[in-house]
């Protein structure tokens, strides 16, 4: 997964990277919303709800307030002087009966002198349906003269349904004693918040309720809309992911295909060109024995031999590299003793050695140090470095170093050959990238050496390193390496 | 001629000369009153009758018992009286009660102590008020 995220466009990976970071946010978000929905939000909603019935309370009070103001009004009126004389001219009750049809509301308005009922604008009621406001009457001649006191009776079933606009709200009023009537409301799930009333209702405490599914609903929607966002950008980034990874599996089948052909190619080819090289080869070396030929058409035989050799070589490398690069070739694990395998492909190169007058200095290991590895490999990569130090020096010395720091092997060639430009080091395990483009370098270098030889050493569990200081002055190759 | 228009005035006076008495409640402090006392308590300029403040009635507006005491007991105008009433107002003086009728006169009287008001002779027979003051309805 990490392979194919690396594969991705920026385009794509700010694009993906982007989605997931909303999509954390809205998730947070629900989340954060969902936890504190119960505290947080139950409690910002019983203090708005507080704030309410707050208003609501006042707005009582109020009312009743002005009603009281109508009694005090009226208890200040000379008229009021009546209840002296127990109203003999009606005064008093003409003006009650009056007063109390203005106020409506069955409001009843009682004028007495101590137990004696002087006026009241209804004959017929019970004292325990009313909640009374009671005004002491004094004397208009003298304000200090108690003569009796004036009462407003309001009903008590006015005070029993509170109406609110909102149908999932409920207000009520509970008496500080039990009355007939004022009983708690059928409620749902609610919360409840209650406020003690004060002056008029003393003693008395109103309650408003609100339905928790009603109180929470703008709540419900955020987190419904929340939800659903994040249940789309999850979609959306489904969407994305599924696409991409169609196209990396469209990539992948083509690529494969690709590859397919490639090794079917090769090693069709492979097999096309090696066996018409076979024939020239072998019919040259028949020619080259024969007694018929010239020195000079012995001569152009043997750079006919070299040349389809190389070319084999080559059409051989290239087949072996198409195979490591589709990983189809197979590592055979055996036992085997280092130095007796590298000892023996010194003595294969020193031939060499000596036909180029160099000189060979070697530090190998003592002892008996077995290795599992694949032998054909490694002696390749060996070989490889060997025919390179020997190949690019043309005097001077070849030393060759074999030493061992804990489980790793080093294997080190040091030539003081034509070295290599330090600018050009770091291409050195490419394919096909030649270092040197000296005419007789070229003819013998296919190029593929170090790059194949690079991919088998990491086959063996290795790695080669190629050091020069520059042009002239020789070349360090090492290949380190480990036992399976 | 002369003679005929005397007779006939003296017969008048007879006929509307009506006898007006100020009353006061059964315990009022004093027996009588003088003509300068009843225009100082129906004035509102005396309140106080031992300690008490009294409870002066008046009958309503063109009660011709009202035209005759405040005639011939005040002296004075129903105009200069409401002329003096608004300057009153604002040195705190209050006009007298006002009754609708002598049976609510007499109520108060009954009731309120100390309380004074007027009334006619009938009215007041079998009643148990103090007579403070006579005078006669001269029109």
């Amino acid at each position: 997964m990490l392979d194919s995220w690396k594969r991705l466009s920026s385009t794509y990976k700010i694009f993906i990277s982007m989605l997931f970071f909303i999509m954390l946010i809205q998730l947070g978000t629900l989340l954060y919303v969902w936890k504190i929905e119960s505290q947080i939000l139950l409690e910002k909603e019983r203090k708005n709800l507080k704030y309410q019935l707050d208003i609501d309370a006042k707005l009582l009070l109020n009312h009743l307030n002005s009603l009281k103001k109508e009694v005090e009004f009226l208890a200040i009126l000379e008229v009021m002087d009546d209840v002296l004389v127990n109203d003999i001219d009606k005064r008093i009750s003409i003006l009650l009966d009056k007063k109390s049809k203005d106020l409506a509301q069955d409001i009843v308005l009682v004028a007495t002198r101590g137990e004696t009922v002087v006026s009241s604008s209804r004959e017929k009621y019970n004292r325990r349906d009313f909640l009374e406001f009671k005004v002491t009457l004094y004397a208009s001649f003298n304000r200090e003269k108690k003569i009796g006191e004036l009462s407003l009776l309001y009903p008590l079933k006015n005070l029993m349904a509170l109406k609110m606009d909102n149908p999932h709200q409920q207000l009520w009023l509970k008496p500080p004693a039990h009355k007939v009537g004022f009983s708690l409301p059928l409620l749902k799930e609610s919360i409840i918040v209650s406020q003690k009333l004060s002056a008029i209702l003393e003693g008395w405490e109103l309650y408003l309720a609100y339905e928790k599914e009603y109180a929470f609903l703008i709540i419900d929607e955020i987190e419904r809309i929340l939800f659903f966002a994040f249940l789309f950008s999850l979609f959306l980034l489904l969407v994305v992911v599924w696409i991409l990874s169609k196209k990396q599996i469209n990539i992948l089948h083509h690529t494969q295909e690709v590859l397919d052909l490639k090794r079917t190619f090769l090693s069709t080819m492979s097999h096309e060109l090696r066996t018409p090289l076979g024939s020239i080869l072998n019919l040259t070396q028949h020619l080259m024995n024969s007694p018929q030929i010239t020195d000079a058409n012995a001569s152009m035989l043997r750079r006919i031999e070299s040349a389809s050799e190389h070319l084999l070589a080559m059409i051989n490398n290239l087949l072996k590299l198409s195979k490591l690069e589709s990983n189809t070739m197979r590592v055979e694990k055996n036992s085997m003793d280092l130095l007796t395998v590298i000892e023996e492909m010194i003595e294969m190169v020193e031939p060499l050695i000596e036909e180029k007058d160099l000189t060979l200095h070697q530090t190998l290991l003592k002892g008996e140090n077995s290795i599992v590895t694949d032998s054909n490999l490694f002696k390749q990569v060996i070989i490889n470095l060997l025919s390179n130090a020997i190949k690019f020096t043309h005097e001077g010395s070849i030393t060759i170093d074999l030493s061992k720091e804990g489980e790793v092997f080093n294997f080190i060639v040091i030539d003081t050959g034509i070295g290599i430009d330090k600018e050009k080091q770091a291409s050195l395990f490419s394919a096909f990238y030649q270092a040197h483009m000296g005419e007789e370098d070229i003819k013998h270098s296919t190029g593929l050496g170090l790059a194949l030889s690079q991919k088998v050493a990491k086959l063996i569990n290795g790695k080669i390193v190629i050091e020069s200081e520059g042009v002239g002055k020789g070349c360090r190759a090492s290949f380190r390496f480990r036992s399976f | 001629m002369q003679r005929i228009m005397i007779t006939c005035l003296l017969f008048m006076q007879l006929l509307v000369a009506e006898e007006i008495l100020i009353i006061g409640d059964k315990n009022f402090p004093k027996e009588k009153l003088t003509s300068a006392e009843i225009k100082a308590i129906f004035l509102d300029k005396k309140h106080f009758f031992g300690g008490e403040k009294i409870l002066v009635m008046n009958y309503e507006f063109n009660h011709p018992l009202r035209i005759c005491f405040e005639k011939n007991i005040l002296e004075k105008t129903q105009r200069s009286l409401e002329k003096y009433w608004r300057k009153a107002y604002y040195h705190g003086k209050r006009p007298p009660k006002i009754v609708k009728s002598t049976e609510m006169l007499f109520s108060y009287l009954d009731n309120v102590q100390p309380s004074i008001g007027y009334s006619d002779t009938n009215s007041t027979k079998n009643k148990e008020v103090k007579i403070l003051y006579k005078s006669e309805c001269l029109f």
